[in-house]
Protein backbone atom coordinates (compact mmCIF):
# COMPACT_ATOMS: atom_id res chain seq x y z
CA UNK A 1 0.00 0.00 0.00
CA UNK A 2 2.88 2.27 1.66
CA UNK A 3 4.57 1.08 -1.65
CA UNK A 4 2.43 2.30 -3.98
CA UNK A 5 1.00 5.86 -2.96
CA UNK A 6 2.01 7.08 -6.11
CA UNK A 7 -0.43 5.01 -8.28
CA UNK A 8 -3.00 6.26 -6.26
CA UNK A 9 -1.76 10.05 -5.62
CA UNK A 10 -1.57 9.40 -10.16
CA UNK A 11 -5.12 8.23 -10.21
CA UNK A 12 -6.45 10.57 -7.71
CA UNK A 13 -5.77 13.63 -9.58
CA UNK A 14 -6.42 12.41 -12.97
CA UNK A 15 -10.29 12.21 -11.62
CA UNK A 16 -9.66 15.50 -10.15
CA UNK A 17 -8.51 17.40 -13.19
CA UNK A 18 -11.19 15.64 -15.08
CA UNK A 19 -14.30 16.52 -12.81
CA UNK A 20 -12.89 19.81 -12.07
CA UNK A 21 -11.79 20.50 -15.80
CA UNK A 22 -15.03 19.75 -16.73
CA UNK A 23 -17.57 20.65 -14.30
CA UNK A 24 -15.89 24.48 -13.02
CA UNK A 25 -17.65 27.36 -14.84
CA UNK A 26 -16.23 29.70 -16.94
CA UNK A 27 -16.43 33.54 -16.09
CA UNK A 28 -19.23 35.62 -17.59
CA UNK A 29 -18.23 37.00 -21.21
CA UNK A 30 -19.30 38.97 -23.42
CA UNK A 31 -20.49 36.97 -26.74
CA UNK A 32 -21.69 39.05 -29.39
CA UNK A 33 -23.55 42.87 -29.62
CA UNK A 34 -25.26 44.46 -31.94
CA UNK A 35 -25.72 48.09 -32.63
CA UNK A 36 -27.36 50.69 -35.05
CA UNK A 37 -25.61 53.32 -36.78
CA UNK A 38 -23.37 55.85 -34.71
CA UNK A 39 -24.30 59.57 -34.93
CA UNK A 40 -22.31 62.06 -33.26
CA UNK A 41 -24.25 63.69 -30.17
CA UNK A 42 -26.93 60.97 -30.42
CA UNK A 43 -27.97 58.13 -28.10
CA UNK A 44 -26.59 54.58 -29.43
CA UNK A 45 -28.17 51.79 -28.17
CA UNK A 46 -26.88 48.22 -27.72
CA UNK A 47 -27.99 44.89 -27.40
CA UNK A 48 -25.37 42.75 -25.54
CA UNK A 49 -25.62 39.15 -25.27
CA UNK A 50 -23.80 37.50 -22.63
CA UNK A 51 -22.34 34.03 -22.03
CA UNK A 52 -22.86 32.68 -18.68
CA UNK A 53 -24.28 35.53 -16.95
CA UNK A 54 -27.02 36.89 -14.61
CA UNK A 55 -27.42 40.28 -16.43
CA UNK A 56 -31.44 40.00 -15.19
CA UNK A 57 -30.26 39.18 -11.19
CA UNK A 58 -27.57 41.79 -10.99
CA UNK A 59 -29.78 44.82 -12.94
CA UNK A 60 -29.17 46.71 -10.33
CA UNK A 61 -24.95 46.66 -10.08
CA UNK A 62 -24.87 46.33 -13.84
CA UNK A 63 -22.73 48.91 -15.87
CA UNK A 64 -21.23 49.18 -19.07
CA UNK A 65 -18.56 51.23 -20.70
CA UNK A 66 -17.23 51.79 -23.77
CA UNK A 67 -13.41 52.12 -24.12
CA UNK A 68 -10.51 53.80 -26.44
CA UNK A 69 -7.33 55.18 -25.39
CA UNK A 70 -8.41 58.46 -23.90
CA UNK A 71 -11.52 57.66 -22.91
CA UNK A 72 -14.32 55.60 -20.96
CA UNK A 73 -17.58 56.02 -21.52
CA UNK A 74 -20.03 55.27 -19.18
CA UNK A 75 -23.77 53.90 -20.33
CA UNK A 76 -26.64 56.08 -19.42
CA UNK A 77 -28.91 53.28 -19.16
CA UNK A 78 -28.54 49.70 -18.79
CA UNK A 79 -32.34 47.57 -18.99
CA UNK A 80 -31.39 43.55 -18.63
CA UNK A 81 -34.24 41.79 -20.98
CA UNK A 82 -33.09 38.42 -19.45
CA UNK A 83 -30.23 37.08 -17.81
CA UNK A 84 -28.46 36.50 -21.06
CA UNK A 85 -29.63 39.97 -22.91
CA UNK A 86 -29.33 43.41 -22.05
CA UNK A 87 -30.41 46.80 -23.69
CA UNK A 88 -27.79 49.31 -22.96
CA UNK A 89 -27.89 52.92 -24.11
CA UNK A 90 -24.69 55.38 -24.27
CA UNK A 91 -24.91 58.99 -25.14
CA UNK A 92 -22.19 59.35 -27.96
CA UNK A 93 -19.52 62.55 -27.94
CA UNK A 94 -18.77 64.11 -31.32
CA UNK A 95 -15.91 62.01 -31.85
CA UNK A 96 -13.80 58.95 -31.04
CA UNK A 97 -10.24 58.92 -30.67
CA UNK A 98 -9.54 55.68 -32.08
CA UNK A 99 -11.72 53.89 -34.53
CA UNK A 100 -12.59 50.69 -32.44
CA UNK A 101 -14.07 50.72 -28.70
CA UNK A 102 -13.81 47.89 -26.15
CA UNK A 103 -16.84 47.26 -24.72
CA UNK A 104 -16.47 46.58 -20.86
CA UNK A 105 -19.50 45.29 -18.44
CA UNK A 106 -19.37 44.96 -14.52
CA UNK A 107 -21.52 43.68 -11.78
CA UNK A 108 -20.95 43.17 -8.35
CA UNK A 109 -20.82 39.38 -8.34
CA UNK A 110 -19.61 38.62 -11.83
CA UNK A 111 -16.72 41.04 -12.02
CA UNK A 112 -15.28 42.58 -15.33
CA UNK A 113 -15.99 41.02 -18.52
CA UNK A 114 -15.36 42.73 -21.60
CA UNK A 115 -14.92 42.71 -25.26
CA UNK A 116 -12.57 43.54 -27.42
CA UNK A 117 -12.76 45.67 -30.48
CA UNK A 118 -16.69 45.14 -30.18
CA UNK A 119 -17.92 48.85 -31.66
CA UNK A 120 -16.03 50.31 -34.71
CA UNK A 121 -16.31 53.94 -35.50
CA UNK A 122 -17.09 55.18 -38.58
CA UNK A 123 -14.27 57.58 -40.34
CA UNK A 124 -15.61 60.77 -40.23
CA UNK A 125 -16.45 60.30 -36.12
CA UNK A 126 -12.84 59.64 -35.57
CA UNK A 127 -10.68 62.48 -34.43
CA UNK A 128 -7.62 61.96 -33.21
CA UNK A 129 -7.05 65.69 -31.39
CA UNK A 130 -10.19 63.78 -28.96
CA UNK A 131 -8.49 63.55 -25.73
CA UNK A 132 -11.01 63.01 -22.61
CA UNK A 133 -10.59 62.18 -18.98
CA UNK A 134 -7.24 60.69 -18.97
CA UNK A 135 -7.12 60.23 -15.32
CA UNK A 136 -10.80 58.03 -15.25
CA UNK A 137 -9.23 55.62 -18.03
CA UNK A 138 -8.90 52.39 -15.47
CA UNK A 139 -11.35 50.01 -14.41
CA UNK A 140 -10.27 47.74 -11.92
CA UNK A 141 -9.58 44.22 -12.71
CA UNK A 142 -10.37 42.74 -9.56
CA UNK A 143 -10.01 39.12 -8.37
CA UNK A 144 -13.04 37.02 -10.23
CA UNK A 145 -15.94 36.38 -7.79
CA UNK A 146 -16.00 32.58 -7.95
CA UNK A 147 -14.20 29.95 -8.48
CA UNK A 148 -14.35 29.63 -12.66
CA UNK A 149 -12.02 29.66 -15.79
CA UNK A 150 -11.37 32.70 -17.96
CA UNK A 151 -13.89 33.40 -20.73
CA UNK A 152 -11.68 33.94 -23.98
CA UNK A 153 -12.78 34.80 -27.35
CA UNK A 154 -13.34 32.01 -30.06
CA UNK A 155 -11.62 29.41 -26.96
CA UNK A 156 -14.67 29.37 -24.83
CA UNK A 157 -15.35 26.00 -23.37
CA UNK A 158 -12.75 24.35 -25.50
CA UNK A 159 -10.87 26.16 -23.04
CA UNK A 160 -10.92 23.08 -20.93
CA UNK A 161 -8.80 20.64 -23.40
CA UNK A 162 -6.05 21.78 -22.25
CA UNK A 163 -6.28 19.93 -18.76
CA UNK A 164 -6.27 16.68 -21.46
CA UNK A 165 -4.51 17.86 -24.60
CA UNK A 166 -1.03 19.17 -23.23
CA UNK A 167 -1.08 16.59 -20.25
CA UNK A 168 -0.59 13.91 -22.93
CA UNK A 169 2.30 14.94 -24.90
CA UNK A 170 4.26 15.29 -20.85
CA UNK A 171 3.30 11.91 -20.66
CA UNK A 172 4.24 10.82 -23.88
CA UNK A 173 7.69 12.81 -23.21
CA UNK A 174 8.20 11.21 -19.62
CA UNK A 175 7.57 7.69 -21.65
CA UNK A 176 9.89 8.04 -24.10
CA UNK A 177 12.42 9.14 -21.79
CA UNK A 178 12.04 6.43 -19.68
CA UNK A 179 12.74 4.61 -22.53
CA UNK A 180 15.32 6.09 -23.88
CA UNK A 181 17.32 5.19 -20.24
CA UNK A 182 16.93 1.72 -20.59
CA UNK A 183 17.84 1.48 -23.76
CA UNK A 184 21.18 2.60 -22.53
CA UNK A 185 20.92 0.48 -19.89
CA UNK A 186 20.21 -2.12 -22.47
CA UNK A 187 23.41 -1.42 -24.33
CA UNK A 188 25.48 -1.96 -21.17
CA UNK A 189 23.57 -4.70 -19.62
CA UNK A 190 22.41 -6.90 -22.55
CA UNK A 191 19.61 -7.86 -20.52
CA UNK A 192 16.16 -8.72 -21.93
CA UNK A 193 14.18 -7.68 -19.29
CA UNK A 194 15.69 -3.60 -19.70
CA UNK A 195 14.69 -4.10 -23.10
CA UNK A 196 11.58 -4.98 -22.60
CA UNK A 197 10.75 -2.02 -20.65
CA UNK A 198 12.40 0.22 -23.18
CA UNK A 199 9.02 -1.20 -25.87
CA UNK A 200 6.61 -1.01 -23.23
CA UNK A 201 7.25 2.20 -22.67
CA UNK A 202 7.73 3.21 -25.67
CA UNK A 203 4.47 1.70 -26.44
CA UNK A 204 2.83 3.14 -23.72
CA UNK A 205 4.27 6.45 -25.30
CA UNK A 206 2.68 6.12 -28.85
CA UNK A 207 -0.40 5.80 -27.51
CA UNK A 208 -0.41 8.67 -25.18
CA UNK A 209 1.14 10.73 -28.44
CA UNK A 210 -2.01 9.43 -30.39
CA UNK A 211 -4.57 10.77 -27.69
CA UNK A 212 -2.51 13.96 -27.73
CA UNK A 213 -3.19 14.32 -31.48
CA UNK A 214 -6.20 13.51 -31.46
CA UNK A 215 -7.21 15.71 -28.70
CA UNK A 216 -5.19 18.24 -30.56
CA UNK A 217 -7.31 17.81 -33.71
CA UNK A 218 -10.36 18.25 -32.37
CA UNK A 219 -9.57 21.66 -30.43
CA UNK A 220 -8.14 22.46 -34.01
CA UNK A 221 -11.43 21.65 -35.78
CA UNK A 222 -13.01 23.92 -33.34
CA UNK A 223 -10.57 27.02 -32.89
CA UNK A 224 -9.00 27.00 -36.06
CA UNK A 225 -11.48 25.43 -38.53
CA UNK A 226 -10.18 22.38 -39.68
CA UNK A 227 -8.95 19.50 -37.65
CA UNK A 228 -5.75 19.15 -39.49
CA UNK A 229 -4.93 23.23 -39.70
CA UNK A 230 -1.33 22.19 -41.33
CA UNK A 231 0.23 23.71 -38.60
CA UNK A 232 3.97 23.23 -37.93
CA UNK A 233 3.90 21.56 -34.95
CA UNK A 234 0.85 19.12 -35.76
CA UNK A 235 3.28 18.46 -38.60
CA UNK A 236 6.34 17.83 -36.46
CA UNK A 237 4.32 15.50 -33.79
CA UNK A 238 3.02 13.35 -36.71
CA UNK A 239 6.39 12.76 -38.13
CA UNK A 240 8.14 12.08 -34.48
CA UNK A 241 4.86 9.56 -33.90
CA UNK A 242 6.52 8.25 -37.38
CA UNK A 243 9.98 8.05 -35.92
CA UNK A 244 8.40 5.40 -32.99
CA UNK A 245 6.54 3.59 -35.47
CA UNK A 246 9.76 3.09 -37.51
CA UNK A 247 11.18 1.63 -33.68
CA UNK A 248 8.22 -1.06 -33.54
CA UNK A 249 9.01 -1.85 -37.52
CA UNK A 250 12.41 -1.93 -36.71
CA UNK A 251 11.72 -4.64 -34.00
CA UNK A 252 9.55 -6.61 -35.77
CA UNK A 253 11.80 -7.16 -39.10
CA UNK A 254 14.81 -8.90 -36.36
CA UNK A 255 14.19 -12.42 -35.39
CA UNK A 256 16.96 -12.81 -33.07
CA UNK A 257 16.28 -11.38 -29.62
CA UNK A 258 20.07 -10.19 -28.54
CA UNK A 259 20.32 -8.64 -31.50
CA UNK A 260 16.79 -7.20 -31.81
CA UNK A 261 17.33 -5.79 -28.55
CA UNK A 262 20.54 -4.08 -29.31
CA UNK A 263 19.87 -2.39 -32.56
CA UNK A 264 16.43 -0.99 -31.73
CA UNK A 265 18.42 -0.13 -28.52
CA UNK A 266 20.34 1.73 -30.87
CA UNK A 267 17.94 3.57 -32.47
CA UNK A 268 16.36 4.36 -29.93
CA UNK A 269 19.07 6.78 -28.44
CA UNK A 270 19.07 7.68 -31.68
CA UNK A 271 15.98 8.88 -32.52
CA UNK A 272 14.94 10.81 -29.27
CA UNK A 273 17.34 14.01 -29.88
CA UNK A 274 15.68 13.52 -33.08
CA UNK A 275 11.65 14.03 -31.37
CA UNK A 276 13.39 16.55 -29.10
CA UNK A 277 14.46 18.55 -32.23
CA UNK A 278 10.92 18.13 -33.85
CA UNK A 279 8.81 19.15 -31.00
CA UNK A 280 10.71 21.74 -29.09
CA UNK A 281 13.21 23.08 -31.43
CA UNK A 282 11.99 23.26 -35.10
CA UNK A 283 8.45 24.71 -33.98
CA UNK A 284 10.38 27.68 -32.48
CA UNK A 285 11.62 28.76 -35.97
CA UNK A 286 8.63 29.22 -37.77
CA UNK A 287 4.76 30.24 -37.53
CA UNK A 288 2.63 28.07 -35.69
CA UNK A 289 -0.56 29.00 -34.80
CA UNK A 290 -0.42 27.04 -31.16
CA UNK A 291 0.05 29.55 -28.58
CA UNK A 292 3.73 30.25 -27.83
CA UNK A 293 5.06 30.29 -31.37
CA UNK A 294 5.90 32.54 -33.56
CA UNK A 295 4.74 35.26 -32.09
CA UNK A 296 1.70 33.90 -30.64
CA UNK A 297 1.86 34.92 -26.64
CA UNK A 298 2.38 31.43 -24.77
CA UNK A 299 -0.58 30.41 -22.57
CA UNK A 300 1.71 31.36 -19.39
CA UNK A 301 1.65 35.24 -20.18
CA UNK A 302 -2.71 35.65 -19.97
CA UNK A 303 -4.42 32.67 -20.36
CA UNK A 304 -3.09 30.59 -17.40
CA UNK A 305 -4.07 32.24 -14.74
CA UNK A 306 -4.18 31.75 -11.22
CA UNK A 307 -7.44 29.14 -10.84
CA UNK A 308 -6.38 26.94 -14.49
CA UNK A 309 -2.90 26.41 -13.01
CA UNK A 310 -4.52 24.77 -9.96
CA UNK A 311 -6.03 22.31 -12.11
CA UNK A 312 -3.45 22.32 -14.99
CA UNK A 313 -0.08 21.11 -12.64
CA UNK A 314 -2.02 18.74 -10.68
CA UNK A 315 -3.54 17.34 -14.42
CA UNK A 316 -0.09 16.97 -15.85
CA UNK A 317 1.44 14.85 -12.87
CA UNK A 318 -1.52 12.35 -12.60
CA UNK A 319 -1.50 12.09 -16.31
CA UNK A 320 2.55 11.30 -16.29
CA UNK A 321 1.56 9.11 -13.02
CA UNK A 322 -0.87 7.53 -15.02
CA UNK A 323 1.17 7.20 -18.12
CA UNK A 324 4.05 5.51 -15.93
CA UNK A 325 1.55 2.99 -14.01
CA UNK A 326 0.35 1.81 -17.68
CA UNK A 327 3.68 1.28 -18.66
CA UNK A 328 4.81 -1.09 -15.02
CA UNK A 329 0.96 -2.77 -16.14
CA UNK A 330 2.31 -3.61 -19.64
CA UNK A 331 5.61 -4.83 -18.97
CA UNK A 332 4.63 -7.25 -15.93
CA UNK A 333 2.54 -8.84 -17.95
CA UNK A 334 4.90 -9.28 -21.20
CA UNK A 335 7.04 -10.70 -18.12
CA UNK A 336 4.27 -13.03 -17.20
CA UNK A 337 3.74 -14.25 -20.72
CA UNK A 338 7.70 -14.77 -21.25
CA UNK A 339 8.05 -16.56 -18.39
CA UNK A 340 4.85 -18.99 -19.30
CA UNK A 341 6.44 -19.08 -22.87
CA UNK A 342 9.61 -20.37 -20.96
CA UNK B 1 38.89 0.98 -49.52
CA UNK B 2 35.76 2.08 -51.49
CA UNK B 3 37.82 3.82 -53.82
CA UNK B 4 37.24 0.07 -55.92
CA UNK B 5 34.02 0.61 -56.26
CA UNK B 6 34.05 3.14 -58.56
CA UNK B 7 31.91 1.91 -60.49
CA UNK B 8 29.03 2.73 -57.96
CA UNK B 9 30.02 5.56 -57.30
CA UNK B 10 30.16 7.04 -61.56
CA UNK B 11 26.41 5.20 -61.09
CA UNK B 12 25.59 7.41 -58.51
CA UNK B 13 26.54 10.29 -60.11
CA UNK B 14 24.94 9.20 -63.19
CA UNK B 15 21.57 9.02 -61.27
CA UNK B 16 21.99 12.59 -60.03
CA UNK B 17 22.46 13.82 -63.89
CA UNK B 18 19.78 11.79 -65.61
CA UNK B 19 17.46 12.91 -62.98
CA UNK B 20 18.06 16.08 -63.12
CA UNK B 21 17.54 16.02 -67.22
CA UNK B 22 14.54 14.17 -66.53
CA UNK B 23 13.21 16.87 -64.14
CA UNK B 24 14.32 19.41 -67.07
CA UNK B 25 12.60 17.49 -69.96
CA UNK B 26 9.57 17.60 -67.77
CA UNK B 27 9.12 20.88 -66.54
CA UNK B 28 10.80 23.16 -68.74
CA UNK B 29 10.42 25.71 -67.39
CA UNK B 30 10.05 26.09 -63.19
CA UNK B 31 9.17 28.70 -60.71
CA UNK B 32 11.93 28.95 -57.48
CA UNK B 33 10.39 27.41 -55.36
CA UNK B 34 9.42 24.04 -57.22
CA UNK B 35 13.09 24.71 -58.46
CA UNK B 36 14.09 24.37 -54.28
CA UNK B 37 12.32 21.57 -53.64
CA UNK B 38 13.11 19.44 -56.81
CA UNK B 39 17.14 19.89 -56.23
CA UNK B 40 16.36 18.56 -52.26
CA UNK B 41 14.52 16.02 -53.10
CA UNK B 42 17.08 14.66 -56.08
CA UNK B 43 19.80 15.19 -53.26
CA UNK B 44 18.05 13.32 -50.83
CA UNK B 45 17.64 10.11 -52.77
CA UNK B 46 20.88 10.39 -54.38
CA UNK B 47 22.40 10.64 -50.74
CA UNK B 48 20.45 7.73 -50.02
CA UNK B 49 21.42 5.45 -52.98
CA UNK B 50 25.31 6.98 -52.46
CA UNK B 51 25.33 6.20 -48.58
CA UNK B 52 23.46 3.27 -48.14
CA UNK B 53 26.61 1.40 -50.10
CA UNK B 54 28.73 2.25 -47.39
CA UNK B 55 27.13 -1.05 -45.17
CA UNK B 56 24.56 -2.62 -46.84
CA UNK B 57 26.50 -3.57 -49.55
CA UNK B 58 29.58 -5.39 -47.86
CA UNK B 59 29.44 -8.87 -47.83
CA UNK B 60 29.70 -11.24 -44.32
CA UNK B 61 32.77 -11.93 -44.81
CA UNK B 62 34.74 -8.90 -45.72
CA UNK B 63 32.62 -7.31 -42.56
CA UNK B 64 34.28 -9.68 -40.31
CA UNK B 65 37.63 -9.06 -41.97
CA UNK B 66 37.47 -5.18 -41.31
CA UNK B 67 36.30 -6.09 -38.04
CA UNK B 68 39.84 -8.03 -37.23
CA UNK B 69 42.37 -5.19 -38.79
CA UNK B 70 40.35 -1.81 -37.54
CA UNK B 71 38.35 -0.59 -33.90
CA UNK B 72 34.61 0.13 -34.49
CA UNK B 73 35.91 3.89 -33.82
CA UNK B 74 38.24 4.22 -36.76
CA UNK B 75 35.75 2.47 -39.06
CA UNK B 76 32.65 4.49 -38.37
CA UNK B 77 34.89 8.26 -38.27
CA UNK B 78 36.15 6.91 -42.07
CA UNK B 79 33.33 5.93 -43.48
CA UNK B 80 31.51 9.12 -42.37
CA UNK B 81 34.26 10.68 -43.69
CA UNK B 82 34.36 9.34 -46.89
CA UNK B 83 30.91 9.57 -47.39
CA UNK B 84 30.63 13.51 -46.51
CA UNK B 85 33.41 13.57 -48.80
CA UNK B 86 31.64 12.14 -51.08
CA UNK B 87 28.27 13.70 -50.68
CA UNK B 88 29.91 16.96 -50.86
CA UNK B 89 31.57 16.41 -54.79
CA UNK B 90 28.31 14.96 -55.76
CA UNK B 91 26.72 17.49 -54.06
CA UNK B 92 29.05 20.88 -55.81
CA UNK B 93 28.31 18.83 -59.18
CA UNK B 94 24.93 18.16 -58.62
CA UNK B 95 24.19 22.05 -57.84
CA UNK B 96 26.24 22.88 -61.04
CA UNK B 97 24.29 21.01 -63.54
CA UNK B 98 21.59 21.45 -62.23
CA UNK B 99 21.51 25.68 -62.10
CA UNK B 100 23.32 24.88 -66.03
CA UNK B 101 20.24 23.25 -66.93
CA UNK B 102 17.55 25.03 -65.66
CA UNK B 103 19.36 28.28 -66.40
CA UNK B 104 18.31 29.80 -62.32
CA UNK B 105 20.59 30.81 -60.15
CA UNK B 106 19.94 31.48 -56.59
CA UNK B 107 20.50 35.06 -55.75
CA UNK B 108 22.67 34.47 -53.05
CA UNK B 109 24.79 31.78 -54.46
CA UNK B 110 27.50 31.50 -51.57
CA UNK B 111 24.90 31.15 -48.96
CA UNK B 112 23.05 28.52 -51.36
CA UNK B 113 26.21 26.78 -51.46
CA UNK B 114 26.61 26.52 -47.55
CA UNK B 115 23.15 25.14 -47.38
CA UNK B 116 24.18 22.60 -49.98
CA UNK B 117 27.23 21.81 -47.85
CA UNK B 118 25.37 21.53 -44.86
CA UNK B 119 22.61 19.61 -46.17
CA UNK B 120 25.53 17.02 -47.95
CA UNK B 121 26.80 17.23 -43.97
CA UNK B 122 23.78 16.08 -42.43
CA UNK B 123 22.69 13.47 -45.19
CA UNK B 124 25.61 11.83 -44.99
CA UNK B 125 26.30 11.37 -40.92
CA UNK B 126 22.39 10.15 -40.87
CA UNK B 127 22.34 7.65 -43.32
CA UNK B 128 25.72 6.20 -42.57
CA UNK B 129 24.29 5.66 -39.10
CA UNK B 130 21.25 4.31 -40.25
CA UNK B 131 22.77 2.24 -43.39
CA UNK B 132 24.87 0.39 -40.22
CA UNK B 133 21.75 -0.13 -38.56
CA UNK B 134 19.62 -1.75 -41.32
CA UNK B 135 22.57 -3.62 -42.68
CA UNK B 136 23.07 -5.49 -39.14
CA UNK B 137 19.30 -5.68 -38.65
CA UNK B 138 19.36 -7.92 -42.34
CA UNK B 139 16.32 -6.43 -44.13
CA UNK B 140 18.17 -4.10 -46.58
CA UNK B 141 16.55 -1.10 -48.47
CA UNK B 142 12.88 -1.43 -47.29
CA UNK B 143 14.07 -0.60 -43.37
CA UNK B 144 16.54 1.95 -44.47
CA UNK B 145 13.78 3.69 -46.25
CA UNK B 146 11.68 3.11 -43.41
CA UNK B 147 14.12 4.11 -40.88
CA UNK B 148 15.78 6.93 -42.50
CA UNK B 149 12.73 9.31 -43.62
CA UNK B 150 11.71 10.34 -40.61
CA UNK B 151 15.08 11.21 -39.17
CA UNK B 152 16.13 12.92 -42.34
CA UNK B 153 12.61 15.11 -42.33
CA UNK B 154 13.37 17.49 -39.79
CA UNK B 155 16.83 18.11 -41.73
CA UNK B 156 15.56 18.04 -44.58
CA UNK B 157 13.02 21.15 -43.45
CA UNK B 158 15.57 23.39 -42.12
CA UNK B 159 17.38 22.98 -44.71
CA UNK B 160 14.91 23.50 -47.33
CA UNK B 161 14.06 27.03 -45.49
CA UNK B 162 17.42 28.48 -45.81
CA UNK B 163 17.73 27.29 -49.43
CA UNK B 164 14.55 29.29 -49.95
CA UNK B 165 16.17 32.14 -47.81
CA UNK B 166 19.32 32.14 -49.74
CA UNK B 167 17.09 32.05 -53.48
CA UNK B 168 15.12 35.36 -52.24
CA UNK B 169 18.76 37.04 -51.63
CA UNK B 170 17.22 37.61 -47.64
CA UNK B 171 19.83 39.24 -45.33
CA UNK B 172 22.36 36.46 -44.29
CA UNK B 173 21.80 37.24 -40.72
CA UNK B 174 17.76 36.28 -41.17
CA UNK B 175 19.44 32.13 -42.40
CA UNK B 176 21.97 32.38 -38.63
CA UNK B 177 19.38 30.56 -36.54
CA UNK B 178 18.95 27.60 -39.26
CA UNK B 179 22.81 27.25 -40.12
CA UNK B 180 23.09 27.16 -36.11
CA UNK B 181 20.27 24.57 -35.66
CA UNK B 182 21.68 22.45 -38.76
CA UNK B 183 25.46 22.43 -37.12
CA UNK B 184 23.66 21.65 -33.75
CA UNK B 185 21.54 18.43 -35.11
CA UNK B 186 24.69 17.37 -37.19
CA UNK B 187 26.96 17.13 -33.42
CA UNK B 188 24.47 16.02 -32.10
CA UNK B 189 23.73 12.71 -34.89
CA UNK B 190 27.93 12.68 -34.99
CA UNK B 191 28.56 12.48 -31.40
CA UNK B 192 25.38 9.81 -31.14
CA UNK B 193 26.88 7.71 -33.60
CA UNK B 194 30.10 7.83 -32.66
CA UNK B 195 28.90 6.65 -29.06
CA UNK B 196 27.03 4.08 -30.44
CA UNK B 197 28.81 2.37 -33.28
CA UNK B 198 31.17 0.18 -31.66
CA UNK B 199 28.13 -1.74 -29.31
CA UNK B 200 26.92 -1.58 -32.97
CA UNK B 201 29.82 -3.63 -34.72
CA UNK B 202 30.44 -6.13 -32.09
CA UNK B 203 28.13 -9.25 -32.78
Amino acid sequence: MYKNWWKILGALLVVYASIAGIAIPLRPGIENIAYGKLIPNQPLEVTVNGYNTLFADDAKSLEFYLQDETQLLKAVAVQPLNNQQAKVTFNLPAAFHNSTLHLIGTSANEGVMSLSEAVIVDQEMVNRDQVLRKDELSIEQDKPKHFSFPYKQNLYETIRNLFFHVPMWFAMIVLFGVSVVYSIKTLSTNSEIDDMKAVQSVNVGVVFGILGIVTGAIWAKFTWGQAWSFDVKQNFAAISLLLYFAYLVLRNAIDEEQKRAKISAIYNIFAFPMMVVLLFVLPRLSDSLHPGNGGNPGFNSYDLDSHMRLVFYPACLGWILVGYWIYTLLFRVRLLEKNNNL
Amino acid sequence: MEWRSKYALNGVLLYVVSTVFVCFLSFVSIDKITWNALFWIIMLFASINAVAKSFLQESKGRQLYIYTIASPLALIVAKTLYNVMLMTVLTCIALLFYSLVFGLVPRDLPMYFVAALLGSLSFSTIFTMVSAIASKAGNGGMLMAVLSFPLVIPVLIVLIKLAKNAIDGLDRSVSLDEIATLLIVNVMAGAVSFLLFPYLWRD
